[in-house]
């Protein structure tokens, strides 16, 4: 039913007014003669209203004579009236052929693009070599070549076994299967010792395979041999070289001293604002703004970035650009604990960068020293638990 | 006369069929069917003519009786030569023989 008043829409069909003795007389007929009619309503006494499709309107005339009715056609349906409605509304018509131009040209362009299956392999090197393929934001679909990214890919990239970028909408699956890597295969004849990469005082040790060479508590310095990979008997057994296994953990101190000054310049903002903005559309940059620097000489930056993601979707049109905001320099005397609580946290930071990735802080303390009024000397120790040991050739 | 009792047998014959199958008797003759929904809306199969047709009455010819269906502002959405699609507020069926 649905599909045959689809089609009728399309053909075209009419309602139409009957009036006669017995209207239902020539529903009847037609009925029996194939011809399609529905929404019927009464419109008052010997008054029927239905509508029927415009060829089934020709034979109407016909039966009409036959059953002493009156026929005469109310209103006119069909896409053709609905076209000719809008003839008149020529911007609305404009308007829909460009939202379906837009949405067609926007069909063409990646938008998103979404990496599967990459645990151990960073997503942002996929995506700059994707990038370098030429699968990227804003790129037409049409001029990529799965197969050849895929190639492309696989040579640039020698730690994954596969990849394969779906691109069947503007969102691009890339459906990645990383190599799993083959163990290292150890000479048997050579060895293997671990060393210590700092010096420390050791706290823990465990020893998978070779021999102990220091016990927990003895101090050691960079470069000691903590495990070794040759294993020797008193017995009458030759000697045996295996590749050293172990992690010893030492307590490992860092110390930084720096001077800071209690005076310090504070920029204070005047409230005079330039900003430059660029639109990028598709890769595509455009510059929204006249001069290149403001007005004002001193002034601090602030970046900005707007991206427009209709319904969530990362779309390749964005604005970003410089926010300026005029300062002028004020000289201002800070107190010395508030010096003091930051160059702590400034130098503990950068100690955290110098210490073994994966170590434990156990302490933080602080010294001060004063030599003049404006001059504060920070003085951080840390202590850290840090796994000190690097496997090496024996022979090194 | 010959020809209704050549209809009674006929009918008969169908009957005894559908009951040996263990079949809605409906598949094998031309009776009215009935899908009433609420008291909304009613599709009847083989039907055979339309004999009134008011807002309040729908009047249907079936092929020994008659089918009176009234209610208010009762619509014909649809009909073609076996079934008839009404809408309304339904109150009552008859069958008038």
């Amino acid at each position: 039913m649905l599909f045959t008043r689809l089609f009728n829409f399309f053909k075209g069909f009419l309602l139409v007014c009957v009036t006669g003795r017995y209207p239902e007389r020539l529903l009847n007929l037609c009925t029996k003669n194939n011809i399609l009619v529905w929404d019927i309503a009464r419109g008052g006494e010997n008054v029927i209203y239905f509508k029927i499709s415009r060829r089934g309107f020709c034979a109407l005339r016909k039966f009409s004579r036959k059953t002493d009715c009156k026929i005469h056609i109310v209103q006119k349906y069909g896409a053709k009236q609905v076209l000719m409605k809008y003839k008149k509304r020529k911007w609305f018509l404009l308007g829909i052929l460009v939202f379906v131009l837009v949405m067609f040209t926007c069909d063409r362009f990646v938008w998103k693009i979404e990496i599967v299956g990459a645990d151990k392999v960073d997503k942002n090197e996929i995506l700059s070599n994707l990038k370098e393929c030429g699968l990227k934001k804003g790129a037409i679909r049409g001029s990529l070549d799965e197969k050849e990214i895929k190639n492309e890919m696989l040579i640039k990239m020698p730690e994954l076994s596969w990849i394969w970028p779906n691109l069947e909408g503007a969102r691009v699956i890339v459906e990645v299967k990383e190599k799993s890597l083959t163990p290292e295969i150890f000479n048997p004849e050579s060895y293997k010792n671990i060393i210590a990469i700092k010096d420390g005082i050791i706290e823990s040790m465990v020893i998978k395979s070779g021999n102990p060479m220091v016990k927990i508590g003895d101090t050691v310095l960079k470069g000691d041999v903590l495990v070794s990979g040759i294993i020797e008997s008193d017995r009458d057994v030759p000697t045996r070289y295996v590749q050293a296994e172990a992690d010893v953990f030492a307590r490992v101190w860092y110390e930084k001293t720096r001077a800071f000054s209690t005076n310090y310049v504070k920029k204070i903002e005047t409230g005079r604002v330039y900003t430059k903005r660029k639109l990028n559309i598709w890769g595509l940059e455009i510059k929204l703004y006249k001069d290149e620097e403001p007005e004002f000489l001193n002034y601090t930056k602030e970046n900005i970035k707007w991206e427009f993601s209709p319904f969530g979707l990362n779309s390749a049109i964005s604005i970003t650009g410089e926010r300026m905001h005029e300062v002028y320099e004020e000289w201002e005397k800070q107190s010395v604990e508030s010096v003091v609580a930051d160059a702590v946290l400034l130098l503990g930071e950068e100690i955290e960068k110098e210490a073994l990735p994966d170590s434990k802080r156990v302490s933080l303390t602080h010294s001060v020293e004063t030599p003049d009024e404006d001059t504060v000397i920070v003085t951080v120790n840390t202590e850290y638990i840090e796994n000190i040991s690097q496997k090496i050739d024996g022979a090194q | 006369m010959k020809k209704r009792k050549k209809d009674k047998e006929k009918r008969k014959v169908s009957e005894k069929i559908c009951d040996c199958l263990e079949i809605s008797s409906d598949i094998l003759s031309d009776i009215p069917r009935f899908t009433i929904n609420d008291n909304r809306e009613v599709q009847i199969e083989n039907y055979k003519s339309v004999i009134e047709y008011t807002q309040e009455n729908v009047r249907l010819g079936a092929k020994k009786y008659e089918i009176n269906i009234s209610g208010e502002e009762l619509t014909i959405v649809c009909i073609t030569d076996e079934q008839i699609y009404i809408k309304g507020k339904i109150a009552k069926i008859d069958y008038i023989f």
